[in-house]
């Protein structure tokens, strides 16, 4: 501590670099104090600063003392009958020699690349160092303040000093580096300028342990798609679940959270048998349920995707008869005769404050096989201009007749009120109109698709498809079957309603659910080659 | 963060020394941008006051304050690039104190006390102290150290220590736990990201002749999630929280050279590090997509092992000093399945690796100023390909420079 008061330099080892004056050496003097060059030179006595150069010696007498300065900022003080000698002052290698007496000194080690100090039974390296060095031409003590010092003595031994230790060398050598004591003068501070930085750095390496560990949970969240950006550039947190309500039947809900509203929905399978433990297997039931050869040994039941913002809700339900064998033929002759659902219903349905009673269904689709005729049915209703449910599309088909395959039908039904499909002009009670249009552009992949109901009733859903930090993919062509496809982007389903009084509901949502829902209405013209 | 500030601006307006108090620190002023693969994040600032107000009562005893208050306007490289967004802006503030008492023979015996509040802003909709992963992290510990040496030659000092963390995401609660009962969601825990770590720690440091030094430090950490349920193979939460074990074995070298007689003399200095860790932990992975719907055990075990060079270079007649180290990380999940671009499940367990270079340089124009400039450029790469959520395979960087003031 004493030495690094009276020299004022523990700032030094911290702050060197801003040191970096012409290269030189300067001796103050204090008393008497003399100056020769060679061994063989006078000496001449100095008393005011003086330049030092290569080779020149200092004396200091009883009672005097002298500082030396650096061009780097270092320092050494003279302490009275010392001797110290300015060996080499090189770029690549300063050395100095303390003949006898005592100093103390300050070195920022910029001075040259390495900085040799040399007493009659040692030699110290200097890495940067404060310390006080005293030489007799038998013995050497070197007690460090703060810093490192790399001493050796003339038997071969070495040993680096390190802040608060003292180390002796005689003539058999150097001894072990001890420790001053706490009650040594000596002794430092507990708490200084280098303790602190050191104390600081060891900290924070420990602590970046438990940062690291806090980064790693915010990437997991992220890695299992908890947690996006949306195409409006909102952050959205993802929750999925799955539910087992029953053992032929599985659940899956999923959450999408913003700041300012909370949007949700779930899908339901229900089998007709129990399901396996490992879902991953269930996408083989579900495909074997449609157009086997063979008996399915389990099929899909009911599908349903639910869909709201809390406030207004979309569901569609899809619900299944049992298989029975039909004769396809008409797709093709090798085609024969496969399994497939003996009805298929599927239902869309409105609901939310703004929709008449609550609750409607806006669209509807069944289709039948009429044992009796051989025969597939389909029946489509809509809402038509009264605001009620009504038949638009009835038609029959002969899946075993080629002709009948490949136009479309063989029989329509007399409740069929699609004028617009014979040619005819678009009967204004009950044929809804669609659009689909490119909200962000032709180029995004940014897909709408609206119908407007004669009731004057609308129902549209957006499909966008926007990466992790909310840019809408660029797409070149995009159809809604673009939408269906898993893939590097996430799915952003946006359904609005002119029944939702401004409103809308907005998801995120893996692709598979809408995939799923494709694959869960399969019908006869994935037959056709 | 009110209190936080105020603190800063407390310590900051004291005089250097006052007493037997000294103000240490540093302040930072940066601006800087981030780029991920072709997008730019836009230029922003970032700001960093780091101060110690320390006080030493005698050479045995003596303690200090710290203060840091650090703002980022850009994101940091390693900073969630795979999942994040180009916009991140962070406010991070930290206030401790420490106690050092040194007994004879070279025993110290150090306690600790901190908080730290990070706040984030990722989105335009996120506003400051509404982010979704803002936390509080309540920690202390106790280092206890020796100070000795190995044998004549080196200096060797070694620390045991003992840590605790307690972590608290301000608004992070599960969604199911929020509005899980109008869905009939189940229930996988409310505050799942909230932990207590107990981490303890060994640390040596050699200092080695011929200007070299060297550290060896090994950590384990045990942490408790205080409401993370495990969930089963059949996509059900368990009673039992997850728990993770993880460690980490660190060793470092570094090395001053002679000086290169080239540029007005150059100071070179080259170190190494080379690091292993790994994790462990009872949490596993259903994944709800419909067309997988696939469980994943030990979905958080891996290792990993991270190293690489650094080299320094100090122009001594300008004093400007530069940088330059590049690292190559690569971890193994032990647990977790590559997947195909379309998200199926290979029977190859995830690999990632990573590849990062900086360069720093600095420039002490006057007296404990200096120009600073740093930039860092990563890239990552995985075998798993599915990048619906997060992306795997990709590579970013970022530039800051600005002005540093040390006192």
């Amino acid at each position: 501590m004493e030495i690094l008061r009276r020299l004022g330099l523990a700032a030094l080892l911290l702050s060197a670099a801003s040191a970096h004056a012409a290269p030189g050496i300067h001796l103050v003097p204090t008393g008497s104090v003399e100056v020769r060059t060679g061994p063989q030179g006078a000496w001449q006595a100095v008393s005011g600063p003086t330049a030092l150069q290569s080779g020149q010696e200092v004396s200091t007498k009883d009672g005097s003392s002298a500082e030396i300065s650096f061009s780097d900022g270092s320092k050494v003080r003279l302490a009275a009958n010392t001797n110290f000698n300015v060996d080499k002052t090189e770029a690549s290698e300063s050395a100095f020699t303390l003949a006898r007496g005592k100093l103390q000194a300050a070195f920022a080690g910029l001075f040259s690349s390495r900085i040799r100090l040399r007493t009659p039974t040692a030699v110290c390296a200097v890495r940067g160092t404060v310390f006080e060095l005293s030489a007799g031409e038998k013995d050497t003590e070197v007690t460090m303040a703060e810093g490192l010092l790399e001493v050796k003595d003339d038997k071969g031994h070495e040993a680096v000093v390190s802040s608060e230790e003292t180390l002796k060398i005689g003539q058999d050598g150097m001894g072990t580096p001890q420790l001053l004591s706490l009650t040594d003068s000596r002794a430092l501070d507990a708490v200084r300028p280098m303790a602190v930085h050191q104390e600081m750095a060891r900290d924070q390496t420990r602590a970046m342990m438990e940062e690291l560990r806090n980064r790693e949970l915010k990437a997991n969240e992220s890695q299992l798609g908890k947690d996006v950006i949306d195409a409006f550039g909102r952050r959205v947190r993802l929750e999925e679940y799955l539910l087992r309500p029953a053992d032929n039947e599985f659940k899956l809900v999923f959450m999408s959270f913003r700041n300012d509203r909370f949007d949700w929905g779930h899908l339901i399978e229900r089998f007709k048998y129990k399901i396996p433990d490992d879902l991953s297997q269930l996408a083989d039931v579900v495909s074997g349920s449609f157009l086997s050869p063979t008996m399915p040994k389990n099929w899909l039941k009911y599908f349903e995707v639910y869909l709201t913002n809390r406030t207004d809700a979309v569901k569609e339900t899809v619900t299944f008869g049992d298989p029975v064998l039909i004769n396809f033929s008409g797709y093709g002759a090798a085609v024969g005769n496969r399994y497939y659902p003996s009805s298929m219903d599927y239902v869309q349905t409105l609901s939310g404050p703004g929709v008449p009673g609550g609750s409607r269904v806006q669209f509807q689709l069944t289709q039948d096989y009429n044992v009796g005729t051989g025969w597939l049915s389909w029946e489509q209703k809509v809402i038509n201009n009264a605001g009620a449910l009504d038949t638009y599309v009835h038609v029959a088909l002969d899946p075993s007749n080629a002709a009948d395959v490949a136009l479309g039908a063989t029989a329509v039904y007399a409740d069929d009120k699609c004028d617009s499909c014979n040619g005819d002009p678009i009967n204004t009670t009950i044929e809804p109109v669609t659009t689909v249009s490119f909200p962000s552009g032709r180029g995004k992949a940014d897909y709408q698709v609206g119908t407007t109901y004669r009731d004057g009733s609308t129902v549209s859903s957006e499909k966008i498809l926007v990466s992790n930090d909310g840019k809408i993919l660029d797409f070149a062509s995009v159809d809604a079957d673009t939408f269906n496809k898993e893939g590097t982007y996430n799915l952003e389903l946006v359904i609005n309603s002119s029944l939702f009084q401004g409103r809308n509901i907005d998801v995120l949502l893996a692709p598979e659910i809408l995939s799923q829902k494709k694959n869960a209405t399969t019908s006869p013209d994935a037959l056709k080659p | 963060m009110r209190a936080v500030w105020a603190c800063c601006l407390c310590l900051a307006s004291m005089p250097a020394s006052a007493g037997n108090w000294k103000l240490l620190g540093r302040v930072d002023l940066m601006l800087g941008q981030y780029f991920f693969e072709n997008s730019a994040g836009s230029l922003s600032g970032f700001g960093d006051a780091d101060l110690q107000l320390t006080r030493s009562i005698s050479p045995e005893t003596g303690f200090f304050f710290t203060g840091r208050s650090v703002y980022t306007g850009f994101k940091q490289v390693n900073e969630l690039a795979g999942g994040g967004t180009l916009f991140q802006q962070s406010i991070d503030n930290s206030l401790g104190a420490k106690l050092i008492r040194r007994y004879e023979g070279g025993y110290s015996l150090k306690p600790r006390v901190g908080v730290r509040s990070q706040l984030f802003r990722e989105t335009r909709d996120e506003v400051w102290g509404k982010g979704l992963y803002d936390f509080t992290r309540y920690e202390g510990g106790v280092v206890w150290e020796r100070k000795t040496r190995l044998g004549l030659s080196i200096p060797w000092t070694y620390q045991f220590s003992y840590d605790l963390y307690y972590t608290r995401y301000t608004r992070f609660k599960t969604l199911s736990s929020q509005f899980g009962s109008e869905l009939a969601a189940p229930d996988p825990g409310s505050r799942v990201l909230d932990a207590i770590t107990h981490q303890l720690g060994y640390r040596s440091e050699f200092d080695f002749p011929g200007f070299a030094t060297g550290q060896l430090v090994y950590s384990l950490s045990l942490v408790s999630f205080l409401d993370q349920k495990v969930v089963s193979a059949q996509g059900q939460y368990l009673n039992a929280q997850r728990s993770d074990a993880a460690q980490t074995l660190s060793l470092g070298l570094s090395k001053r050279f002679l000086d290169l007689e080239a540029l007005g003399r150059v100071r070179p200095v080259a170190g190494a590090g080379l690091t292993f860790s790994n994790q462990i932990s009872n949490q596993n992975h259903f994944d709800t997509d419909p067309s997988r719907l696939k469980f994943v055990r030990g979905y958080y075990n891996y290792w990993e092992v991270r190293g690489g060079p650094n080299i320094g270079a100090t122009f001594l007649k300008t004093m400007i000093h530069a940088r330059v180290g590049y690292e190559y990380a690569a971890r193994f999940y032990s647990g977790r399945l590559a997947q195909l671009a379309d998200g199926s499940y290979t029977n190859d367990k995830l690999t990632q690796s990573s590849q990062s270079v900086f360069i720093e340089a600095g420039y002490p124009f006057w007296r404990g100023l200096e120009l600073k400039a740093r930039g860092t450029w990563s890239s990552t790469s995985s075998n798993t390909k599915f990048e619906q959520t997060y992306k795997y395979n990709y590579y970013d960087y970022n530039y800051f420079t600005g002005i540093e003031w040390k006192f």
